[in-house]
């Protein structure tokens, strides 16, 4: 069996699942946003007209995470997250993360590093972006609110056909400049949006074994992008020693890996060491080009941050880069750190100096920009390139907005030209 | 009789099929991929 099956099959109290099977597997996590207003309702409904009162099936395996529009930017999200919050109290909801300073961000950061992620469980989450979670070596995977309504009320997923899975070979060492962002994209591009539909992308080799948690967790995050269910890195030291040194995990820790005989529906081979950096361009992810055919062209707006790349190596990255040095003139640079730990730690570090001397503004951590609802909105006519994940027409609130995407490492080199730019020749060697 | 169980999850049933008759597919819904 491939990683996934066996953890479904763990789930389910089973022997063994195949592709194909519909199961009802346990759910280990189960994580909303500001969407949880949503789920509810859905939640409320289901429990109308059974006599019984709204309970959730386990109070300690729901995360609720304020992330989308933080602080809230209309009284509608300031009272939809009032409601909220009395959710969490009256349920008696541990797992929550409100707009604070010593405990906020983005919820898949703080899944990570709070240590609620685990090998070889299902996690499930209202955000398409569950995916990321994978990169723990956990099943994770997007639902909506309706289904998150019947997870709270049963504990199990109704409806999941068991995927068929892709398994992706990385080997080689990355050239200096070329990220574990710049893998994800060339797989996009490589097998388009729809390429890995309904299946799971499992990657493995000596690039992924090598790559830092964080690495790993761009791989999964923007697995959804190429259409998969689920990304998932098997887990290995480096996972235990995030899990045990960053999020404080001291229980035990499982790996679980496929079988040797595991069935593939298909290989794909990516020599790591001739990648280039490479560009999603407007309007659809699976738009890839490598950085030398969009060298020039004009930003108005760089972005650094998000769930898929606002963590700690990021900002390091990019500070590396600027440090020093001035971000073009004509050329906004917004930074929103993945969590307010990174923030405090990138200010420890001096990052956010480096950072705020070249002219860089930084935001609180949140998403809002990244689609387009809350800070960061382009012009008409207005060029971004961001180290998000997405990057449809009005993804950053105007859809009269072009939107490229790219590694941390690009979106510094371009910041200091107000062009796309190739950050191969400006490598700076680590402080 | 229904035990209370199964009847959450009969409910639960329910919305998610209206859900499917509405989107036409099991995933892709609640406004999930634009997040």
């Amino acid at each position: 069996m491939t990683i996934v099956q066996k953890i479904l099959a763990r789930a389910t109290g089973r022997a063994s699942v195949a592709v194909g099977d519909v199961v009802e597997p346990a759910v280990d996590l189960a994580m909303s946003h500001e969407n949880a207003a949503l789920v509810i309702n859905q939640f409320q409904e289901i429990f109308k007209g059974t006599g019984l009162e709204p309970a959730v099936w386990d109070p300690s395996k729901i995360a609720i995470v304020f992330d989308h529009r933080v602080p809230a930017e209309s009284a509608k999200t300031a009272t939809n997250q009032k409601n909220v919050r009395e959710f969490v109290t009256a349920q008696r909801i541990s797992k929550f993360h409100d707009i604070r300073g010593d405990e906020g961000g983005i919820c898949h950061q703080i899944l990570a590093e709070n240590g609620y992620d685990r090998p070889g469980s299902v996690i499930v989450g209202t955000d398409s972006h569950t995916t990321s979670h994978g990169a723990f070596g956990a099943f994770a995977f997007g639902i909506g609110a309706t289904e998150m309504a019947a997870v709270w009320t049963l504990g199990r997923v109704l409806n999941v056909e068991v995927p068929a899975t892709i398994r992706v070979n990385v080997r080689g060492t990355l050239p200096p400049g070329v990220q574990a962002k710049d893998i994800i994209l060339h797989l996009i591009g490589r097998i388009s949006a729809e390429g890995a539909n309904y299946r799971v992308l499992e990657f493995h080799g000596d690039t992924i074994r090598r790559l830092s948690t964080s690495g790993r967790f761009v791989l999964c995050n923007m697995s959804v992008e190429a259409g998969a269910t689920s990304g998932i890195v098997p887990a290995d030291d480096e996972t235990v020693r995030y899990l045990r040194s960053e999020a404080g995990v001291v229980g035990a820790i499982s790996q679980v890996a496929p079988d040797a005989d595991a069935t593939y529906q298909q290989v794909i081979d990516i020599d790591a060491s001739t990648l280039a950096p490479h560009i999603a361009c407007p309007h659809t992810v699976d738009h890839v080009k490598t950085v030398d055919q969009v060298v020039g062209t004009r930003v108005h707006q760089i972005v650094i941050g998000s769930c898929t790349n606002g963590r700690l190596e990021d900002l390091e990255v990019v500070a590396r880069t600027l440090r020093g040095q001035r971000v073009a003139r004509g050329v906004r640079m917004l930074v929103f750190p993945a969590s307010w730990k990174i923030y405090r730690e990138a200010m420890q570090r001096g990052y956010l100096a480096d950072l705020m001397d070249a002219g860089a503004v930084v935001m609180n951590p949140g998403c809002g920009c990244c689609l387009g609802v809350h800070q960061g909105a382009l012009g008409d006519g207005e060029v971004a390139l961001s180290t998000t994940n997405r990057n449809f027409k009005g993804r950053m609130g105007n859809p009269s907005a072009e939107v490229y995407l790219c590694s941390p490492a690009v979106a510094a080199a371009s910041a200091l030209t107000g062009t796309i730019t190739d950050p191969r020749p400006m490598q700076r060697p680590p402080v | 009789m229904m035990s209370s169980r199964s009847a959450l999850k009969a409910q639960s049933q329910f919305f998610l099929w209206v859900l499917r008759g509405l989107c036409g597919e099991l995933t892709k819904r609640d406004c999930l991929w634009l997040e």
